[in-house]
């Protein structure tokens, strides 16, 4: 039977500061500014064209 | 007992042209692993076996409504069958890679339920429950549980009409019935239970969708396998929905998980507050069901959390980091709900391989279960406890001599041409341990054909 792999969770020291507003994401871990920099090809190419060519047929 | 399957979406990004059909056929006839109809398959069998493949890991690898659809073989805990499908990732991923070279365009493959155009897919969870459980009082406990199981379960989907928890959700449309592809229900009824009738259903649960995160694949089957083991030992609280489609779009669209519904006794609760009662039923009678502690307190952290603040869970759950990310990208990009570059990043994060914008969250999340090597060693290799560990031995040891397999049979030809079946009707029999030592040793068809007859 598989094993789960056993590790402390990666907690970034979020100060247990009260959110109020759910305006900015506040992520427990994630640094998505960083995250964007690194994908900008992703989002600097013709997105329009490539989520339209993706067509499926409908399934299950 | 429990499995998954997954149809996963295709696409040649650079050669739109090529129609999805071919290009599935193309990746499942490519399989790199061992499987029945590989190359060392028999002259006899039909082309078609090409695009219908047991693995020598148990599961299965064919083409379905024109997609490449990997199932897991059975396993008997959440953790094995979320090893399984994360190999099957791997499986498809390399039989795209191979097909690529063949078709001479890159193959992508994409592990969601959508595209923009309203076509949906699947993926299925089945999960073994015993027949003597009244079928009503399944419908009833399912239908709550999957309505809110959304906010813990969901891999997130954008949308003209803004972020949705769930891919599908939104191709819903029945309470119950047997269809997969029109009128989808929440709770399907489909009878096969691959296992003896008497005995054994399979729930067929057709409303989840395809996550990237092991810790959210495995949440959700164990989670799904100990409230259904519940509904078999019933004790489950009456927490019927008053309009479980209503409630379903309801959650669907709710990233705050603060969204009330009304239970049909009058009472108006979130989906966090159902599934926090759940788990209080489930955690009482937590030793007559078995119930895994890594389960029950990864669904209690899940429910804590997502109360407190759905953001905490953007280490774990698909739906949340996702959309940390396309909020992120949207105040980057000035990008209102139908920009298509957000589209994107939603295709992006589910395509697989390194070009992935999910490779980027998961490594600095808490989202992997499974260490790579058990994963690669779960392409190769099946489960030693339940039946698939002989479809597998045979898949893997007897090449043109294995004529057909399938879940609950398999067929040899012997030396002098004769076949044999082999009935494989019960899941949890032909497993290492009541077979391995009969089999050692074994070579050839006649050998395993003889003492699987004693």
């Amino acid at each position: 039977m598989a094993e789960r792999i056993r590790r402390e969770r990666t907690t970034h020291a979020v100060e247990q500061v009260e959110t109020t507003e759910l305006t900015t994401p506040r992520a427990a871990t994630i640094d998505y500014d960083a995250l964007l920099d690194e994908i900008d090809e992703v989002l600097q190419g013709n997105a329009e064209d490539y989520v339209r060519s993706f067509v499926q047929k409908g399934g299950q | 007992m429990l499995g998954i399957e997954t149809e996963y979406g295709i696409s040649a990004p650079e050669r739109p042209e090529i129609s999805v059909d071919l290009l599935a056929a193309a990746v499942v006839a490519h399989c790199t692993v061992p499987s029945t109809g590989d190359e060392t398959w028999s002259e006899a069998t039909f082309i078609d076996d090409l695009h219908n493949r047991m693995l020598g890991n148990g599961g299965r690898f064919y083409v379905d409504h024109a997609h490449p659809e990997y199932c897991t073989p059975e396993t008997t805990t959440a953790l094995d069958a979320t090893l399984y499908d994360a190999s099957g990732e791997a499986i498809v991923a390399r039989a795209a890679a191979a097909a690529s070279e063949e078709v001479g365009a890159r193959i992508a493959i994409f592990k969601n339920n959508t595209d923009a155009h309203g076509n949906s897919y699947g993926t299925h969870e089945n999960y073994q429950l015993t027949r003597e459980t009244p079928w009503q009082r399944v419908v009833v406990h399912l239908t709550t549980f999957l309505v809110t199981r959304q906010p813990l379960v969901g891999a997130g989907r954008v949308t003209p009409d803004g972020f949705h928890l769930t891919q599908r959700a939104g191709y819903l449309e029945a309470l119950t019935g047997i269809e997969t592809t029109i009128r989808r229900p929440i709770v399907n009824t489909r009878a096969e239970p691959h296992a003896p009738r008497a005995r054994w259903r399979r729930v067929h649960v057709i409303v989840g969708d395809a996550n990237r995160s092991q810790f959210a694949t495995h949440l959700k089957l164990g989670v799904t396998a100990l409230i259904l083991r519940a509904v078999e030992a019933d004790v489950l609280p009456d927490l019927a929905l008053a309009d479980p489609l209503a409630a379903l779009r309801t959650i669907d669209a709710d990233a705050t998980c603060r969204a009330l519904v009304p239970l049909a006794d009058g009472r108006r609760l979130s989906a966090l507050d159902v599934q926090e009662a759940l788990l209080e039923a489930v955690r009482t009678h937590a030793d007559r069901l078995a119930a895994d502690p890594d389960v029950l307190s990864d669904w209690q952290a899940v429910v804590d959390d997502l109360r407190a603040d759905p953001d905490r869970c953007a280490d774990r759950l698909d739906w949340v980091a996702k959309r940390g990310l396309i909020q992120a990208a949207a105040a980057r990009l000035d990008a209102g709900p139908g920009d298509a570059r957000l589209a994107r990043l939603d295709l992006s994060w589910a395509e697989l391989g390194p070009a992935s914008v999910f490779e980027r969250v998961r490594a600095q999340g808490n989202f992997d279960l499974l260490a790579d090597a058990a994963i690669e060693a779960a392409v190769i290799e099946p489960p030693s406890d339940t039946r698939a560990w002989l479809r597998g031995t045979l898949v893997q040891t007897l090449g043109r001599s294995l004529i057909s397999a399938g879940w609950e049979s398999a067929t040899l030809r012997g030396s002098t041409g004769r076949l044999r079946t082999i009935g494989m009707g019960e899941p949890l029999n032909h497993t290492r341990a009541t077979h391995g030592d009969l089999l050692a040793g074994a070579r050839g068809a006649d050998a395993v054909a003889d003492r699987l007859a004693r």
